[in-house]
């Protein structure tokens, strides 16, 4: 009896220790395909026991990104997105990578949108990003083979 | 998202259920414009708002712009934590008016 629970335990650990997988999805880059995106980084990130309030600030940051590539990387033409994740770390993070072939766009570029009453009156966009960066713990863009690859990551703490 | 209004002679609540975001953001703001003509006060009850985007942040300063210009108000009450955090790393948390 004593064996065997023990061997009970071991496979546990294992199982733990076993790492998480790279997930991934490509959808044409469009408005429409926003809740599909959004889908399957929320299932990602409630398999692996995210916390509500993380789930509420990748999904919001998620919408942000990938508006923003459905609407300008290709315009007026077609293409399409990729999203994957990933999580790792001791205080687990996740690791959510945007990649398109459209147009090079660093998003992280532009200086921070002015918040003011007057400029928020007076212009319109940049608030996307800059709720990115605020809503996640790091975010960089590098151009790769022809690629916008954005990444965004975000402990997930409690 | 759904929008339930709760009228009265020159004021009118809006109690918006739901998700703020790019897909529900224009029939939102057809409803806050349409609000917008017919009363002097807008209030939004968004007890019930769980998530808001830049793309709904567009539609309540479309709301807030037009209220203004004809010397009316936009008043948000019962905005909850998480949504307050947006409007608070947006800077609308000082444009708007609360109740």
């Amino acid at each position: 009896m004593k064996t065997k629970k023990k061997k009970r335990i071991v496979i546990v650990r294992r199982k733990r220790k076993v790492p998480l997988m790279k997930n991934g999805i490509t959808v044409e880059a469009r408005l429409e395909k926003l809740d599909e995106v959004q889908a399957f980084v929320d299932g990602e990130l409630e398999k692996n026991d995210c916390p509500a309030k993380a789930r509420y600030q990748i999904a919001l940051a998620v919408e942000e990104i990938f508006v923003n590539i459905a609407s300008y990387a290709y315009a007026p033409e077609d293409g399409t997105a990729d999203i994957s994740i990933s999580f790792g770390g001791e205080l687990v993070t996740a690791e959510i990578v945007f990649s398109d072939r459209g147009k090079p766009f660093d998003p992280t570029a532009k200086e921070d949108a002015d918040t003011s009453p007057d400029a928020l009156l007076e212009r319109e966009g940049g608030l996307g990003i800059l709720m990115t960066k605020k809503l996640m713990d790091d975010v960089t863009y590098s151009r790769v083979d022809g690629k916008n690859v954005l990444t965004v990551r975000k402990k997930l703490g409690s | 998202m759904t929008i339930k209004m709760v009228k009265s002679d020159k004021k009118c609540e809006l109690l918006i259920e739901g998700r703020l975001d790019t897909s529900t953001s224009e029939e939102a703001e057809q409803i806050f414009m349409m609000a917008a003509e017919r009363y002097e006060t807008v209030v939004l009850n968004l007890e019930r708002m769980d998530y808001i985007s830049s793309a709904g942040l567009r539609a309540l300063k479309r709301l807030h712009i037009t209220m203004k210009k004809k010397e009316g108000e936009m008043v948000l009450k019962n905005v909850n934590r998480l949504v307050m955090e947006v409007f608070e790393m947006t800077g609308f948390a000082g444009l708007f008016s609360f109740s």
